[in-house]
């Protein structure tokens, strides 16, 4: 209990300390929770200098959104954004389902991002290939058309595009790289605020 | 004979009780001063107050709402802020009961963050002018609660990425203004909750009303 629910007597002890309870369970629940520890290892707004840092491929082009000074890309009908990745994913040998993102990123391991287009949209990964075998290349389809209305969008990396390893153990590949992003669109759709996410681990699960 | 003179004396008596004061009264230099007229009472009849205040965002109806909008659009901190600021009010008793006049006041809070290092942040400065009515129902009398109307305009200039965009929606404010003081000056305490316009659709709208707290000194003359 609490300093200040010390020293009362009996007949103002029951309400007292159905005051001070509530606050007492606050400050234990609040000390047991743990702070939110998402990683941003990549983002894109938009705002410095557009697009001027991506490949287009098509029509694609800065517009203002819901204030003079927020800005997105809007994509036409199959029109392509590429940018460059250099971001390292560690990875674990599964003996039953293959290579694998580990225990650490089974679920915090995501991309995210804010668009007026609700249908449902498409995140792959596909495998450079031989002349880079740690290479992922990114995909994000996104599913037109426009409603108008952003939403923000989280979509988990799904599983890796790498043949399991005859031996795990003899093998030498412990990680891989995001080499590629691109952003494609069946229909007009703005896009904005494009992270790139994952768990420090405490939530992870 | 007895009788008709003890008649002569009541009536005698009677002359002197009810004619001889009425004549002393006639005379000059003899009449008795006048009660002194009460003072006529003097109302102060203009107030003028500055204040500062607090405005919690958080109550406002739309709230959630606002929260919403920027979540989706992907800040990573989102907040219903309190805005502060400062104001002035001028007003004049017209009526028996009733103050009228003008209200000025200008808030700013910040209702996201981004996680880049500068300008990635939405702001809100929330300037409201408008008319004041007032119940004046108690004159005179200190440490009076009096129940207050503003309506009038507010002009929201929001800021996002360091640039800026302004808007203007009418507002209706209630609340009680209670004067802490004399009738001549003293400190106001004002709680009252703000309703504002929306914004139209498509575009940025923040919650800029909600429940006012606001203190400052007053005069009235």
């Amino acid at each position: 209990m609490s300093p200040g629910c010390d020293g009362l007597d009996a007949a103002n002890a029951t309400g007292v300390h159905r005051t001070c309870a509530p606050l007492l369970a606050a400050v234990l629940l609040g000390g047991c929770l743990e702070a939110e520890d998402d990683v941003v290892q990549w983002s894109e707004d938009f705002e410095t200098c557009g697009t001027c840092t991506w490949t287009i491929d098509g029509i694609a082009t800065v517009v203002t959104t819901n204030h003079p000074g927020e800005h997105a890309v809007e994509l036409e009908r199959g029109a392509t954004l590429r940018h460059g990745l250099a971001l390292v994913r560690m990875i674990d040998p599964d003996p039953d389902q293959g290579w694998d993102w580990g225990g650490s990123f089974t679920d915090g391991n995501w991309i995210e991002y804010s668009s007026d287009c609700p249908g449902r949209p498409a995140l792959t990964l596909a495998a450079v290939g031989p002349a880079a075998p740690d290479a992922i290349d990114v995909t994000l389809a996104l599913a037109g058309p426009a409603d108008g209305r952003f939403t923000r969008r989280h979509l988990t990396f799904p599983r890796l595009p790498i043949e399991p390893p005859i031996d795990p153990e003899a093998s030498p590949l412990e990680r891989v790289t995001f080499r590629d992003l691109a952003i494609t669109s069946d229909g007009r759709c703005r896009i904005d605020n494009l992270r790139i996410m994952v768990s420090g681990g405490t939530l992870g699960y | 004979m007895a009788t008709s003179r003890i008649a002569v004396a009541l009536a005698a008596a009677v002359v002197a009780i009810v004619l001889v004061p009425a004549v002393a009264a006639a005379q000059p230099g003899m009449v008795p001063p006048d009660p002194p007229a009460p003072p006529a009472e003097r109302f102060q009849r203009f107030h003028v107050g500055v204040h500062g205040g607090l405005r919690i965002t958080g109550l406002d109806e739309h709230a959630a709402a606002s929260r919403a909008q920027l979540d989706a659009y992907g800040w990573p901190s989102v907040t219903s802020p309190v805005l502060h600021g400062y104001g002035v009010d001028a007003e004049y008793l017209l009526a028996p009961l009733i103050d009228v006049g003008l209200a000025w006041s200008w808030a700013r809070g910040e209702h996201a963050a981004g996680t880049a290092w500068a300008d990635d942040r939405v702001r809100t400065d929330a300037t409201l002018i408008g008319a004041v009515a007032r119940l004046h129902w108690s004159r005179g009398r200190p440490f009076i609660p009096e129940p207050r109307v503003d309506v009038g305009l507010q002009r929201v200039r929001t800021v996002v990425h360091a640039t800026s965009d302004t808007r203007t929606t009418p507002y209706l404010r209630a609340g009680i203004d209670w004067r802490l003081g004399t009738r001549r000056g003293g400190v106001v305490l004002a709680v009252g909750y703000t309703i504002t316009g929306r914004a139209p659709s498509g575009a940025l709208d923040l919650a800029t009303g909600g429940l006012d707290l606001d203190l400052g000194p007053y005069l009235r003359f």
